[in-house]
């Protein structure tokens, strides 16, 4: 792979990894292993101070 | 698919909670300590949540940096370590308690964030205490 296309991938497995993507990511694996009837929110904290949260 | 960042931050703060327009006797009645003269303090704790669609280039809702750095500049400088009655304008005329700090800190970071994402202030005045306001 050239460099520049290096680098393009490697920014997008950064992107992937942010915060918001994990929370996202970690629903999706959860979501369809509970009962449908209940709620499902995922509260991440990536820092004491900053933490992200989705509930689909 | 909206996902919610939030930061946390905080800034201890005096005040007086008063009202000018009633009796001293009315004010120590509705206020009881948070009146005295002297004024009091708190170790206020903020949380600051940002809701919004993730953009797809940068994983971000809001860059985590940029709000803090709004919150350092606009809200801590403004308030760390000041009496809320004597040293900030916004305070002059309006009784500083946890709901009117809220309300002054959304309407300060509001213009500040894009508009496309949805603000939320929450104040803690306490462990115990605290208040919310999203606009």
């Amino acid at each position: 792979m050239k460099q520049k296309e290096i680098l393009l991938n490697l920014e997008a497995e950064v992107n992937k990894a942010k915060a918001e993507n994990i929370a996202v990511v970690i629903w999706n694996i959860l979501r369809p292993l509970i009962n449908q009837k209940l709620d499902l929110k995922i509260v991440l904290y990536e820092t004491e101070r900053n933490f992200v949260e989705f509930g689909g | 698919m909206k996902v919610t960042v939030a930061r946390k931050a905080h800034f201890n703060a005096a005040h007086r909670l008063n009202n000018p327009s009633w009796s001293e006797a009315k004010n120590k009645e509705v206020f009881g300590k948070c009146n005295n003269p002297n004024y009091h303090g708190h170790n206020y704790n903020l949380t600051v949540k940002v809701t919004g669609e993730i953009d797809p280039e940068t994983g971000y809702v809001i860059d985590v940096k940029v709000l803090s750095d709004l919150i350092k500049h606009e809200i801590e400088a403004r308030f760390d370590h000041k009496n809320l009655n004597l040293d900030t304008e916004e305070f002059k005329d309006l009784n500083p308690t946890a709901e009117n700090i809220a309300v002054v800190i959304w309407n300060i970071l509001r213009p500040l964030i894009n508009q496309k994402l949805d603000l939320k202030i929450v104040l803690y005045e306490t462990e115990r205490n605290f208040v919310e306001f999203g606009g």
